[in-house]
């Protein structure tokens, strides 16, 4: 192998479901993507010689153990653990290995089973501060966290639940053109509104459903496919000692647009990290797509007209988070949309995407932030 | 309540507070550090989460931001009812924090 540029060739997903077929197992799921992305990809399993995965719940078995089971033989092999974040960073890397000559095709796999109990068991025991300082409160989980962080932010911006709304109820309309989506029913005002809270301010509707699932792109020196432009990430930006936004995404910006060569106002679309509508905002504004600074107008002119397409899948609200699957969910999303392969929700002449990655609260709110400009090649 | 306090972790070296403990200080990098313990913080905000525990029942518990007096900003539980700007007291409860209202 040679050094060489890299493409994203191909993407994929497996079926996503609310409640998972028995005998789903997260490899199987794993291995569904996989072979969703190399139909897209065009290239067969014995084409592959490089694997990243994420997975919530693969241990104790590790990415060797995966490629033993999925029946690769690589050079290359790596796991991230990274949650929201770790979509962009195995891309990072994967483009740069191919780069390198160090692999010719390498797969980047996210994705988990997860039963309801064991996704109450994972947020119990995300990391030892969580064992330690949150669950004996008992903390409710993430959800409790961020409705205090919304809190602050609304506080800041001057924004009401009828603002945020516009969030989930445009990623539903999007959702309508995903037939893998969860959550497929258009959402009013007033169903947002009148939907039971979860932990206020947020209500069932700003939480993503848990689903199990997979994602995979395939990073590959040959074919046709989707360049990166620029990808740039922020690990630990302030020691978890600010309010949570604006996340390193914030101290990144410019580097980002200067490498892409383009600003916000150039990209077709967006797959932002949809962890809860707060963080869309604040990852959009991070970014420099609200210059003057008007969340409310924003979000009424842009996201709710949709006329800034965000998250055309539904993203996680309304398609769910698969655990680490929704890491790499909004990076298939984009080169979906950026290979013209959308169907009912295609974005008319897309080109170019920003997509995002958050993720790890390590004790009130994600330490990881990351950020990719795509190009159609 | 009796306001115990909790323990927050001060680096000997600059004096920089943190809440949970690291080992290297952020600010400096040193590796020494005592306990402090700190009575009294400032209520930043509050939700509730709600749990259901049997058929008919639903646990509520109000989760509260805190700033301490020492600086670090802890998330505890929050006995009795309080708005953003209360002082309040704290206290470890079963390896958890709470907090409550001052003059409770």
């Amino acid at each position: 192998m040679s050094p060489g540029a890299a493409l994203i060739v191909g993407a994929g997903e497996s079926r996503y479901q609310r409640h998972p077929q028995r005998g789903a197992t997260t490899k199987r799921l794993l291995a569904d993507a996989l072979a969703s992305a190399l139909d897209d990809a065009g290239l067969s399993r014995d084409a592959v010689d490089g694997l990243a995965v994420t997975s919530f719940t693969l241990g104790p078995d590790t990415a060797i153990d995966l490629a033993w089971e999925l029946g690769l033989s690589l050079n290359w092999l790596m796991q991230d653990t990274n949650g929201g974040a770790s979509g962009l960073n195995m891309l990072q890397h994967a483009v740069r290995a191919v780069e390198a000559g160090d692999a010719s095709v390498i797969a980047a796999l996210a994705g988990d089973r997860l039963l309801v109990d064991e996704f109450d068991e994972l947020i119990y025991t995300y990391n030892r501060a969580t064992r330690a300082h949150l669950a004996p409160l008992p903390y409710g989980g993430p959800n409790t966290l961020f409705a205090l962080l919304t809190h602050h932010h609304a506080e800041q911006h001057g924004l009401g639940r009828e603002d945020y709304a516009l969030v989930p109820i445009s990623q539903r309309a999007w959702a309508a053109g995903n037939p893998n989506a969860a959550y497929r029913e258009p959402m009013t005002l007033e169903d947002y509104l009148e939907a039971p809270m979860v932990a206020p301010l947020l209500c069932r509707y700003d939480c993503v459903p848990v689903v199990s699932g997979a994602d995979a792109v395939i990073v590959a020196a040959e074919g046709r496919g989707v360049r990166v432009r620029a990808l740039k990430a922020s690990y630990n930006p302030d020691q978890q000692e600010g309010t949570g936004f604006p996340t390193g995404l914030a101290a990144c910006a410019d580097s980002l647009w200067n490498e892409a060569g383009l600003g916000p106002a150039d990209v077709d679309l967006a797959c932002v990290y949809d962890d809860y509508p707060v963080m869309v905002l604040v990852q959009l504004a991070d970014l420099g797509f609200v210059a003057d600074g008007d969340l409310r107008r924003f979000l009424h002119e842009q996201i709710g007209s949709r006329r800034l397409p965000v998250n055309t899948s539904g993203g996680q609200l309304s398609a769910g988070q698969a655990g680490a699957g929704a890491g790499l969910h909004g990076l298939v999303e984009a080169v979906t949309q950026l290979k013209g392969r959308a169907g009912e929700r295609q974005v008319d002449d897309a080109r170019t995407a920003l997509v995002t990655g958050y993720g790890m609260v390590l004790y009130r709110y994600g330490a990881c932030a990351n950020a990719a400009v795509l190009e159609a090649a | 309540m009796n306001a115990e306090g909790i323990t927050v972790h001060v680096c000997s070296a600059c004096g920089h507070a943190v809440f949970p403990g690291r080992v290297l200080c952020p600010r400096c990098g040193s590796a020494d550090w005592r306990d402090e313990l700190v009575r009294r913080g400032t209520l930043l905000a509050t939700t509730q989460t709600r749990k259901r525990v049997i058929v008919h029942r639903l646990l509520e518990t109000r989760i509260a931001e805190v700033r301490t007096d020492a600086g670090p900003v802890v998330i505890a539980r929050l006995l009795g009812e309080a708005d953003p700007g209360t002082a309040v007291t704290l206290a470890n409860r079963a390896g958890g924090i709470v907090a409550e209202p001052l003059g409770s």
